[in-house]
């Protein structure tokens, strides 16, 4: 997989973690909607392993120091 | 005499953040926050996982992980929402572009309106994150 590919999920991860979050604690007083809020949170908890993953990637082993 | 002078970079690797402090705080914060957050949004994904999927009385445990994960992503929030503000603006704002070029490219693109609100955008969005936050801790169950 070329690193472009991965780096777009660092992106969808990284403004859509936060979004999903908010909106569900947005909804959270309203029972009604109970299972919206459950399928976010379950994309969150999804969202922030893969964010995990990327940045880990992308901090420990992308940033070498370049051999000279 | 010649000598030749060995070329040496100062930037060094990405790893050392500390250096950052000296001239772009926001910017080491963000890094420091983002190698905490690295490791912890793996561990939080798994808690949320196990809350949302096996164990629904493990809700406090997912309160607490939240309210943690919520404050080690807000400088990462920010940052991104605006890096999304400045490339939308076409770097007129929160851009480090020269004076000159800032000026030109707001006679072309922008007026102040335009300008302001682009400023505007991320503190409204760390508004709405506080708020959200507030709502998490008082309606979560």
């Amino acid at each position: 997989m070329k690193a472009a590919y991965i780096m777009l999920f660092g992106y969808i991860t990284m403004i859509g973690i936060p979004v999903l979050l908010m909106l569900s604690s947005f909804v959270s007083p309203f029972s009604s909607v109970q299972l919206l809020r459950y399928t976010m949170n379950i994309l969150v908890s999804i969202g922030s392993i893969v964010y995990g993953i990327v940045a880990i990637r992308a901090i420990y082993l992308h940033s070498e120091r370049r051999k000279r | 005499m010649s000598s030749k002078k060995g070329l040496k970079d100062m930037r060094d690797g990405q790893r050392r953040i500390s250096r950052l402090s000296g001239f772009y705080f926001s910017a080491f914060i963000h890094m420091l926050f983002n190698r905490i957050l690295a490791f912890y949004s793996i561990i939080y994904g798994v808690i949320m996982l196990y809350y949302l999927v096996f164990s629904g009385s493990a809700y406090l445990l997912a309160k607490v992980a939240t309210a943690i994960f919520w404050v080690l992503i807000t400088p990462q929030f920010f940052e991104t929402v605006k890096g999304l503000s400045m490339s939308w603006s076409r770097g007129m704002v929160f851009g480090r572009l020269n004076d000159e070029y800032i000026s030109l490219i707001r006679k072309r693109y922008g007026n102040s309106f335009k300008v302001t609100f682009y400023m505007m955008i991320p503190y409204v969005a760390i508004l709405l994150w506080a708020i959200g936050f507030v709502f998490m801790v008082v309606f979560w169950r």
